[in-house]
């Protein structure tokens, strides 16, 4: 994927800079807007293949910019990213049109790793493969291969190498990773430990595949994917 | 006991008391026509020294005072019912037009129903006063709603800055093992926190009634859809899934229910024991989640409090159940724990 240009509309600068570092430094492009007017402008004006949205804005309501953007583009993929933790706006961003919604707090790596779906899934609808490597991932078929030889992983262990090959090279921590596999629940455990077998399983099958040392592990902190 | 409209009792009662009334009058009315209608006829035959007269004159008053009075009766009663059958209504028209207006009122739709005006000063006063409390009742419902949105956004945003800043950091290469760690640590606090203070706010919405909306779910879809995730935390631990609900549906908030089953079997994870096992018996109006541990039976009278912590589990932020018992509350569904067989058991009547 080429030149993928982002819109960030957040009118909380700390937060817009840090996620605005943390893309940038995965080759997107990321135009940022502070305030509704500015957005509105922004996304009615440019091109953009993915607009992050937060929906309290100083001006207006997110949700007004999401149909603004419906109503031009069909093709600009939307996420609503939300510390208003409300049912109502998750579901009425859903309808309006949003693709996505991911509340606040997230780690960037979940983040990056959505609009990384989120992107191929608009722009390849059919023929929609991931190759990182000798790793070649099928999106639609939910399946993963090594030089040709097709992997044979459990549904965790599937989306473990996703997140890994869409956030290559970036050190992930277990929380993140812990948040990624199984939503809301890991927040509930006691600890993010419940990740180390599904690591070692995936680990052994690529190893077996004849792939090692891709995933390496950053001592205190978590795992990262290397080719 | 049998339901009547006002009217009807009225129109009851009325017509009750008033033949009560007449019965009881007749002795007054015998006397006054003995003593001053018949009277004069009374003395004639005593003074003429009329013996045996063909006139029964007792009889006749008795009779002719039957009549009358019935005649009374059957025409007052008549009216009675004519009034009654009509005028109610009409003077009550505005009243049930109120009670019709507050059935259609939800405080949650934010709209204070318009209640008709009326000549009827009971009624006005009334009207007056529901809808200044449906009005009081509607903006404190929005400020609490506003309040536990924004109270969110304020918590969420600076906890989202410092783990996005965290996240950053954490990429940088000339970190030492030592930082590494201790960002770490930072990291998870900042999750459980985030957690926490949702938490705590999820409670403080069930309490202020902020999940009105029911639809029919079927609860067995609920937990297979749970399944994929929990058997990614659970490890070496078994999970057996008994379904005999017949995809029985079930009218409750979505949310809630979500959150109720993922507390429930995200905690029989989390006191289980290395190769355990978790059992969930699922019938059409039961849900026993049931696992094993190396945990003593838990006190039934304290396990739901909030931040009720047991010596052998001083870990967790204390709200799991609590927050169970609140959803089932909410939805009048009755939680009850047990340990029997060596099981913990956590068994919810949804009917």
């Amino acid at each position: 994927m080429k030149n993928v240009k982002i819109l960030l509309i957040d009118d909380e600068r700390r937060l817009s800079d840090s996620i605005k570092e943390f893309l940038e430094s995965q080759e997107y492009t990321v135009d940022q807007a502070f305030n509704f007017n500015d957005a509105l402008m922004k996304a009615s004006v440019y091109d953009y293949n993915c607009i992050l949205l937060d929906l309290m804005l100083p001006g207006g309501n997110g949700l007004d910019i999401l149909r603004a953007i419906r109503k031009r583009h069909d093709n600009t993929g939307v996420i609503i990213i939300s510390a208003k933790d409300s049912l109502d706006d998750k579901l009425s961003g859903l309808e309006i049109g949003a693709d996505d919604y991911l509340p606040k707090p997230f780690a960037l790596p979940e983040l990056s790793m959505r609009i990384y779906a989120l992107i191929r899934r608009l722009e390849f609808n059919v023929d929609n493969t991931i190759t990182a490597g000798c790793v070649t991932i099928d999106l639609p078929q939910k399946c993963a291969q090594v030089n040709h030889q097709p992997l044979d992983l459990t549904r965790s262990e599937y989306n473990l190498l996703l997140f890994f090959v869409t956030n290559r090279h970036k050190v992930l921590s277990k929380a993140a990773i812990a948040e990624h596999l199984s939503g809301e629940m890991a927040d509930m455990m006691d600890s993010y430990d419940f990740i180390y077998s599904h690591i070692k399983n995936l680990k052994a099958k690529l190893k077996a595949a004849g792939l090692s040392k891709c995933i390496r592990t950053v001592y205190g902190m978590g795992y990262q994917w290397e080719e | 006991m049998k339901e009547r409209t006002l009217a009807h009792k009225l129109m009851a009662r009325f017509a009750i008391c008033l033949m009560a009334m007449l019965v009881l009058s007749i002795p007054l009315l015998y006397y006054i026509t003995v003593r001053y209608y018949a009277e004069d006829l009374i003395e004639l035959v005593s003074k003429y020294g009329i013996h045996d007269p063909q006139i029964d004159l007792e009889e006749d008053t008795f009779t002719g005072l039957l009549i009358q009075l019935s005649s009374i009766v059957i025409v007052i009663t008549l009216s009675v019912l004519i009034i009654m059958r009509w005028v109610p209504q009409r003077l009550w028209r505005s009243f049930r037009r109120t009670l019709h207006e507050l059935s259609t009122f939800k405080v949650e739709s934010g709209v204070v129903p318009q209640l008709p005006t009326t000549d009827i000063t009971e009624f006005r006063q009334l009207n007056d006063t529901l809808t200044r409390i449906m009005t009081d009742s509607v903006r404190s419902y929005k400020v609490q709603k506003e309040f536990t949105e924004n109270a969110s956004h304020e918590l969420q945003t600076p906890l989202a800055i410092a783990q996005v800043k965290l996240d950053n950091l954490m990429q940088d290469e000339t970190l030492t093992e030592r930082q590494a760690s201790e960002i770490q640590q930072v990291y998870n606090e900042l999750r459980h926190m985030s957690q926490l203070s949702r938490n705590l706010l999820l409670l403080s919405k069930i309490e202020n009634n902020q999940f009105k909306e029911k639809t029919s779910i079927v609860v067995a879809d609920e937990i297979n859809a749970l399944l994929p995730h929990l058997e990614t935390i659970a490890g070496d631990i078994r999970i057996q899934l008994l379904d005999d609900s017949h995809n029985t549906a079930i009218a409750c908030n979505h949310v809630l229910l979500g959150s109720m089953l993922t507390n429930l079997v995200v905690n029989a994870v989390r006191h289980n024991k290395p190769n355990g096992l978790i059992h969930i018996h699922l019938t059409p109006n039961e849900l026993t989640v049931a696992n094993t541990s190396d945990d003593p039976p838990l006190d039934p009278a304290h396990i739901f409090s909030r931040f009720y912590r047991t010596p052998h589990n001083q870990k967790s932020n204390g709200l799991g159940l609590a927050i169970v018992k609140s959803i089932c509350d909410y939805h009048q569904w009755t939680i009850t724990y047990h340990h029997t067989q060596a099981l913990h058991q956590f068994t919810v009547r949804m009917r």
